[in-house]
């Protein structure tokens, strides 16, 4: 039987195989897999099931984000060598893709007796899975004309040399990191994502549509002020 | 002194800083409102005579002394969750916002102006000025009655295209094709507002970026099928710069004159007929992935405005100012 070690360290290789591949992909199903292994529940029940010898078969999207928009659900599926009966093993992890988080793990049998949560058109029905993926290796094109293109004004890859004091080192640093760390399109915070703007839309901040600050909006209108001043920032 | 609000490690904001400092000598700073008040504040003063003071580490700006004001990434001020109720946090933060608003807006030649922004971003006030100034919109509906949906994917033989009003920070919304097996969920549009349009078949996606009296113009080319209805579905597209006949410009520029807007990234389609169809326009938009590929000199524009030396656009201002224009929908109607 594989140690608990062994078992953490092949799910941290899975866990960096998914990232890696969900950089780039506007993809629900493989970003809830990225928050879903990284979640200590998951990864608790993941070894509970591996130690008896059992292996992760695969981890499979369900009715897909759209039939009930704030909770993705995984199915993790095992194999095993020795002739068992291993559906009851199977379980779900409940991924809320907007807070990040898995909101419950249950068992499969459970399945149909999820609440739906409902979403209003415009956001549950894009949110129907479809799969847009851009392997990593496509886009070192456009990496490389932004970093030659940042490089030329001394951006990004020359910190320090250029004019900046003070409160604006931390942003050469960070433009830095930018350049040199591919952007997950979900996994990061929204906020973080929002201020991290690369050169173009990743995808989830939708940066392009900026409104100065949806999020803020968001927040005001919880705080019951009705936001119909047209004056905001 | 030129001051830009954004998040530190914006790259927009970072490019126009040295093209400011490249091209005009100029010093820019830049201040996160994220940060208001615990890392910079400001002291403001009713008084003109008297001024305000920005404070930021290492720099006092005075806010006479501030040229040009850049609104490019206006984030929520954060304050400190320890030790204090969420009332007492929700209260700080509507505080810092509220000053914050109004002092921005108190700033000369500030890009776009808050007051105007606002409104302008809005997708149905933005579409109306369109169509009034002349600009080819595709045939719209924004509701939340299922009936009236329904009506409209029939009235164009189903070729609709539907769409949010507002970005969302978790998950990507795309503009979809309204397939007839969403329609079942159509009682779910009561929940809040969607945008649906006849969909336009692009011969090419146009992004047209307006800096004052400058106009941009690039092709978008998505190279990916997914990506065919929306671009943005593509993260490396081909972008080429383009040109689009002069009577559009024209359109183009009275358009942001009537939305008060000094920038604006619009987003266009031109058909297989020859038609120019406007979609949106973005007063934050980004230009730098335009920039990048076509070499268009968008951000020597962008610091050119902040600078204060604004061209005129003679033949538009003789149409309507900027001045002329009250965000209000009486006049459109």
């Amino acid at each position: 039987m594989p140690s608990s070690e062994e078992i953490q360290r092949e799910l941290d290789q899975l866990l960096t195989a998914v990232t890696d591949e969900s950089v780039g992909s506007i993809d629900h199903a493989t970003n809830a897999k990225v928050i879903a292994l990284k979640d200590s529940g998951v990864r608790d029940k993941l070894v509970g099931i591996m130690s008896e010898g059992h292996r992760l078969k695969s981890i499979t999207p369900l009715v897909g984000y759209g039939a009930s928009p704030m909770d993705f659900r995984l199915r993790f599926h095992f194999e095993s060598d020795a002739l068992v009966d291993l559906s009851q093993r199977d379980f779900i992890a409940s991924v809320e893709l907007p807070s990040k988080s898995v909101k419950r793990i249950l068992d499969d049998q459970t399945e149909g007796t999820l609440t739906p949560i409902h979403a209003p058109f415009s956001l549950a029905v894009p949110s129907l899975a479809r799969e847009y993926k851009t392997p990593v290796s496509e886009l070192q094109a456009r990496t490389s004309v932004e970093r030659q293109f940042l490089g030329s004004l001394s951006i990004g890859t020359a910190v320090g040399q250029v004019r900046r004091q003070g409160y604006n080192v931390q942003a050469l640093e960070s433009c830095d990191t930018l350049l040199n760390t591919p952007q997950n399109t979900i996994t990061t915070t929204s906020l973080a994502t929002n201020a991290s703007t690369t050169t173009f839309s990743d995808g989830v901040a939708d940066d392009e549509q900026n409104d100065f600050q949806p999020d803020w909006v968001n927040d005001v209108q919880s705080d019951n002020l009705v936001d119909a001043h047209y004056d905001c920032i | 002194m030129i001051v830009i609000v954004s998040a530190l490690n914006d790259v927009h904001a970072l490019v126009v800083q040295s093209r400011l400092q490249q091209e005009s000598g100029k010093e820019a700073y830049i201040v996160d409102s994220a940060d208001y008040p615990h890392r910079w504040d400001i002291d403001f003063t009713a008084a003109p005579e008297h001024g305000s003071v920005i404070r930021a580490p290492g720099l006092v700006i005075p806010s006479a002394e501030v040229e040009g004001l850049w609104l490019r990434r206006v984030l929520p001020p954060v304050v400190s969750q320890d030790a204090l109720s969420p009332e007492v946090v929700a209260f700080c933060r509507r505080e810092a916002y509220d000053f914050l608003s109004g002092f921005l807006g108190t700033i000369d030649n500030t890009l776009n102006d808050p007051k105007q922004n606002s409104l302008a971003a809005k997708k149905a006030f933005q579409l109306r000025v369109a169509a009034h100034v002349g600009l080819q919109v595709p045939d719209t509906l924004i509701s939340t009655n299922p009936k009236s949906i329904r009506n409209f994917y029939d009235k164009h033989g189903g070729d609709v295209v539907f769409k949010v009003l507002t970005p969302t920070s978790f998950q990507f919304t795309e503009t979809r094709i309204l397939e007839h097996d969403f329609l079942v969920h159509l009682q779910s549009a009561t929940l809040a507002p969607t945008i649906f349009q006849e969909r336009i078949r692009a011969h090419s996606h146009l992004r047209a970026t307006v800096v004052d009296c400058d106009l941009f113009c690039a092709s978008v080319t998505p190279s990916r099928d997914h990506a065919s209805l929306d671009w943005r579905l593509d993260p490396d597209p081909r972008i080429q710069e383009t040109t689009i006949p002069g009577e559009v410009v024209h359109l183009l520029f009275s358009l942001c004159d009537s939305l008060g807007l000094r920038y604006a990234a619009i987003d266009m389609i031109l058909n297989d007929a020859g038609d120019y169809f406007f979609l949106e326009a973005n007063p934050g938009g980004q230009f730098l992935f335009v920039e990048m590929r076509t070499g268009q000199p968008i951000s020597s524009a962008v610091a050119r405005a902040l600078t204060g030396k604004r061209k005129v656009r003679s033949s538009i201002n003789s149409h309507r100012s900027t001045r002329d224009v009250s965000p209000v929908l009486g006049p459109l109607a």
